[in-house]
């Protein structure tokens, strides 16, 4: 009796996970392995796919040492890792902008729900939309950006076109997107989840303005802090394709080529199918690595 | 539940200045684009003036969707969209209502894996979804935009948040009424989680109606083209026309300002679901 | 009340419900590949699909071409795609996606796709062809479409680098205008007299826009001859790089390369608005050209010698794919690539390689630029692009390294070698077999 219960318990659940399972499957598990097994090949397409062992590995990851230096078996790889770390340092920057906005946003005061709104704005439009006006923003010649810098008599660099200017370039289009956005509303949620006591004793106390958000605000929007910085992390190393692609084309000379540019160049500019599945993993295992980094220094309960 | 009381005016006035300084620097981007999209093709856009054109040029708007593809693709991004954000919904739903309220064979393993993949990222599975999908032949069709877009993990993840915290007790009564499990599922279930399922709907729309690489990828021909592969292909078509290109661009944002003006109220109580414990 | 609302409520649900699925059933079943899905079955009609890159003037030749085609082919029926964006990268997706068009447009990475094996040997056809003379066409063009004597294509038209100079600048330096016999230091004595003379009151005017080609140094990128030698760290090649940098650097004739108008001003109104004197176009900018320096007065001169003659060249043919299903519709239809009407009207991008079809454009020729029939004679000195199964992946290497060059953060020596080691690795790993193409 309980076992025909439990069966058919087990048959319901089966059916209402079925949608989802088949497709996380299709499109995650199956080509989560199928990438695992392509990094052994090499193959592009329209020949047959050709056995090569750990070769795409040793392309990508290894080195030689000679004349005192070492040099890359792929230096291109190393360096748009940096690229892509480089981008990366805007987090904190963007993670910082998010808390300082949802600090102000977080009293009684007349309009500021719609002062919420017109933030949220600019990361509800990201995508190609942006990346067009930013190009247009941008512009070294009539750009309005160049302009008004020519007001206090600074000449504007090119700003999408110099070599230094590139990455700083994307990351303040990033700020701008990101700033109130998704990441404020959830550092808005967790400061009025801070019990307002603990304010007031502190009040009592004595304590000045900094030290109630040193001592109260921080420790509490700890657990806040984690999340946002583990998803942005996570999605840090997979971003940059779009702007790159959009506004740059990844140039000049490759300063703003990040991993998943290098991946689809790999991929579907040059057919090495079996190479880009291997930067694919490799970059993979570089996440799960951060990850679980973050997650032993940082959260361990603090997260869900 | 404001963390620093203080009534003085000056403070008050301080934090508006700020807030509209803020405020400011999100928008002007936004108005430029707008302004610039009603500008004359030829007018020099290189001075602040600028800012409120002389003379309103709609027939802008005309001229894009009448020398390109652009309403097609509209079309394509809306269909796409909607097919991807109310699957995902539905699927996840399903599947999160299975994790959070039965007990099977498997699921808490199972349910590590969809944990797991979170971390994947998008590149690992793009090459091998697209070999897939070429050996169902569906390479350059709408199933290849809209199928891998149709199943989250992340959505699963947050509703089963979702579900998890919802009170049993309805539930329970509605069983004892002799309400199966469907039944639940539609009459209990998800009337009350409208705010995850509108914060999970106005997300994944966003994300697929911004969605540029895999279209990129999956499509060529010009009457499967979305709205983010049209405006860039524009771009590369017609050169450097800012004030068609703008208003290409804010033709493609301002859906998106809509879905989001609507269902803003939801969506700012939704959005900290699944991310952090209260 | 509350049941009104309700009502409603399902009402509207259902009406969206409606237009949604509607809306989709006329996308998909509007959608070429569904169409192309429908046909699959009937047998009446041939169907032929042939894709090119999306260009403003020439969809209209080539749609012409097609309609006259039709009608005097009624039992096949073309579809003519137009890809707009990377087309090169596009195509290749298409193939790899298993939805190859019988016909397919091809310029200068036509060895990358032969070496695939993608395309379908038309030698046989040709010679039985009374039709083809080959003798007709311009040998080093046709022996770009030739791999082991076997014939993949025939152009249809020679693209060509050449510099463009706006002649009242040159009338306001008071200088000559230049003669197709000029020599690098001719030319660099008149940039710098024009770079100091003022533009129509621009801030900034340049002498030259653009790079000196690098055929004019006798350099290669990679050896013309197909045997696929890396020749980019010869000394002809660092002489093209120093060259060029001491044109901005030093002689300050050129902008610096991160001033270019990547994301300024197209090259068209940067030219027009008198910010340049001299500037590197391609034959396939002519319709643009005409069309946006309107009342100018310009006309086109060869590039400078500075070790020899030399003009950067590709060109571009219609090629078939291995894949096609009806291969002699697909040769009919290329054919009609070759005809006289359809090379003199593509000729206003690009010299016909059928020499007696090039003399008819130069004949017909009218208005600007005067010295259209200058491109004919540059069609001796052609400098192509090299022919290599990875072009793509190697010319992207090769323009990182350059890139790097002109933002000075390596010398042109060390780049090059780092570059020339890069390739041979590269070379050496392809998968692609070397003298494929027809497996």
């Amino acid at each position: 009796m309980i076992r025909k219960k439990t069966i058919y318990e087990n048959l319901t659940a089966w059916l209402y996970l079925l949608p989802n399972l088949s497709g996380f499957l299709l499109f995650s598990m199956i080509p989560v392995i199928f990438a695992v097994i392509l990094s052994f090949f090499k193959w592009d397409v329209f020949n047959s796919p050709e056995f090569v062992g750990l070769q795409n590995f040793r392309n990508l990851l290894g080195w030689t040492y000679s004349d005192g230096q070492i040099i890359f078996n792929d230096p291109d790889f190393w360096k748009y890792l940096y690229n892509t770390l480089f981008l990366m340092m805007g987090i904190p920057l963007n993670m910082l902008a998010a808390l300082c906005i949802a600090m102000l946003l977080n009293r009684k005061m007349k309009g500021i729900s719609f002062f919420r709104t017109v933030f949220y704005l600019p990361s509800i439009c990201a995508g190609v939309a942006v990346y067009m006006l930013w190009a247009c923003l941008y512009n070294p010649e009539y750009g309005i950006i160049n302009t008004v810098l020519g007001f206090v008599g600074i000449e504007g660099p090119g700003w999408l076109t110099e070599y230094e200017w590139s990455k700083p370039s994307l990351m303040l289009i990033e700020l701008w997107a990101a700033m109130g956005g998704t990441n404020m509303l959830l550092y808005l949620a967790g400061l009025q989840g801070i019990s307002e006591e603990l304010y007031e004793a502190a009040e009592i106390d004595g304590a000045s303005g900094f030290q109630k958000f040193w001592h109260i605000t921080v420790p509490m929007l700890a657990p806040t802090n984690f999340f946002i910085f583990v998803m942005s992390v996570i999605g840090g190393f997979q971003g940059g394709f779009d702007a790159a692609f959009i506004l740059t084309q990844g140039g000049p000379a490759g300063s703003t080529t990040t991993l998943s540019y290098y991946i689809y160049n790999h991929a579907f500019e040059w057919f090495n199918m079996g190479y880009a599945a291997t930067i694919s993993l490799v970059l993979f295992a570089i996440v799960m690595l951060v990850t679980i980094i973050n997650w032993c220094f940082g959260g361990k309960n603090e997260c869900v | 539940m404001s963390a620093y009381k203080s009534n003085s005016l000056f403070y008050e006035i301080l934090v508006y200045l700020m807030l509209c300084i803020i405020g400011v620097s999100t928008l002007f981007p936004l108005l430029w684009m707008l302004a610039t999209s009603l500008q004359d093709s030829n007018a020099d856009i290189s001075s602040l003036k600028s800012l409120i054109p002389e003379k309103l040029h709609w027939e802008n708007y005309n001229t894009v969707f009448a020398e390109t593809n652009f309403l097609r693709a509209f079309m394509n991004s809306t269909f796409v969209t909607l097919s991807v954000t109310v699957g995902q919904v539905f699927t996840s739903s399903l599947a999160a209502y299975a994790f959070a309220r039965m007990k099977f064979f498997g699921r808490d393993q199972i349910f590590l894996g969809y944990l797991g993949t979170l971390m994947i990222p998008g590149a690992v599975t793009m090459i091998p979804t697209f070999i897939i999908l070429r050996n169902l032949d569906c390479i350059n069709s709408y199933s290849a935009l809209i199928l891998p877009g149709i199943f989250s993990a992340y959505g699963t993840f947050m509703l089963r948040q979702f579900f998890l915290a919802l009170p049993k007790d309805l539930e329970e009564a509605a069983m004892i009424d002799g309400c199966n499990s469907w039944l639940i599922y539609i009459h209990v279930i998800l009337p009350l989680s409208r705010n995850a399922l509108i914060t999970l709907f106005i997300l994944t729309f966003m994300g697929s109606w911004k969605s540029f690489m895999w279209p990129l990828i999956v499509t060529h021909s010009s009457d499967l083209y979305t709205l983010p592969i049209a405006l860039a292909k524009f771009k590369e078509m017609f050169g450097i026309q800012w004030s068609l290109l703008m208003a290409g661009s804010f033709i493609m944002i301002l859906p998106m300002l809509i879905i989001f003006i609507t269902g803003q109220k939801f969506f700012t109580k939704g959005i900290t679901l699944g991310a952090v414990k209260g | 009340m509350f049941r009104n609302a309700k009502m409603r409520y399902k009402i509207g649900i259902i009406l969206l419900l409606t237009a949604y699925i509607s809306l989709g059933l006329y996308l998909v079943t509007s959608s070429s590949s569904y169409k192309a899905f429908q046909q699959r079955g009937k047998t009446d009609k041939i169907k032929l699909v042939m894709v090119v890159p999306a260009a403003q003037f020439s969809d209209k030749i080539y749609a012409d071409t097609i309609r006259e085609f039709e009608e005097s082919n009624p039992d096949i029926e073309v579809e003519f795609q137009t890809v707009a964006g990377n087309y090169y990268q596009k195509l290749l997706v298409m193939i790899a996606g298993n939805i190859s068009p019988d016909l397919m447009w091809m310029g200068q990475s036509f060895s990358e796709f032969a070496d695939r094996g993608v395309f379908l040997d038309i030698t046989d056809r040709i010679k039985k062809d009374p039709s083809i003379n080959l003798d007709d066409y311009q040998q080093t063009v046709l022996s770009w479409y030739i791999r082991d004597a076997k014939i993949y294509a025939l152009p249809f038209g020679t693209d060509i680098g050449f510099i463009v100079y706006n002649k009242d600048l040159f009338r306001k330096a008071g200088l000559p205008f230049p003669s197709d016999e000029w020599t690098f230091e001719e030319f660099l004595e008149a940039a710098k007299k024009l770079a100091s003379a003022p533009g129509d009151g621009t801030p900034k005017s340049y002498g030259y826009q653009g790079k000196i080609d690098l055929g004019v140094f006798g350099a290669q990128i990679i050896s013309h001859d197909g045997k696929q030698t890396i020749l980019c760290s010869s000394p002809e090649m660092i002489k093209y790089f120093k060259t060029n940098m001491s044109m901005y650097k030093d002689w300050k004739v050129t902008p610096r390369p991160q001033e270019n108008m990547m994301q300024g001003l197209d090259n068209y109104s940067y030219f027009a608005q008198g910010r340049t004197a001299m500037m590197q176009f391609y034959t396939w900018d002519l319709p643009f050209m005409q069309a946006k320096f309107g009342d100018m007065d310009w006309d086109i001169v060869s590039n400078p010698k500075v070790k020899q003659k030399a003009q950067w060249a590709s060109s571009q043919a219609i090629v078939m794919s291995k894949y096609t299903r009806h291969p002699d519709e697909a040769w009919k239809l290329l054919k009609a690539f070759q005809s006289r009407e359809f090379m003199v009207a593509m000729s206003y991008r690009g010299i016909p390689p059928n020499l007696r079809y090039a003399e008819d454009a130069v004949k017909q020729h009218t208005g600007k630029p005067e010295g259209y029939k200058k491109l004919l004679a540059m069609t001796s000195y052609l400098s192509p692009v090299p022919r290599v199964p990875h072009l793509q992946e190697l010319m992207a290497l090769y323009y990182n390294a350059s890139e790097q060059i002109w933002a000075e953060r390596t010398s042109p020596e060390e780049a090059m070698k780092k570059l020339e080691k890069e390739m041979r690795k590269r070379i050496s790993e392809s998968t692609v077999v070397k003298t494929g193409g027809d497996k």
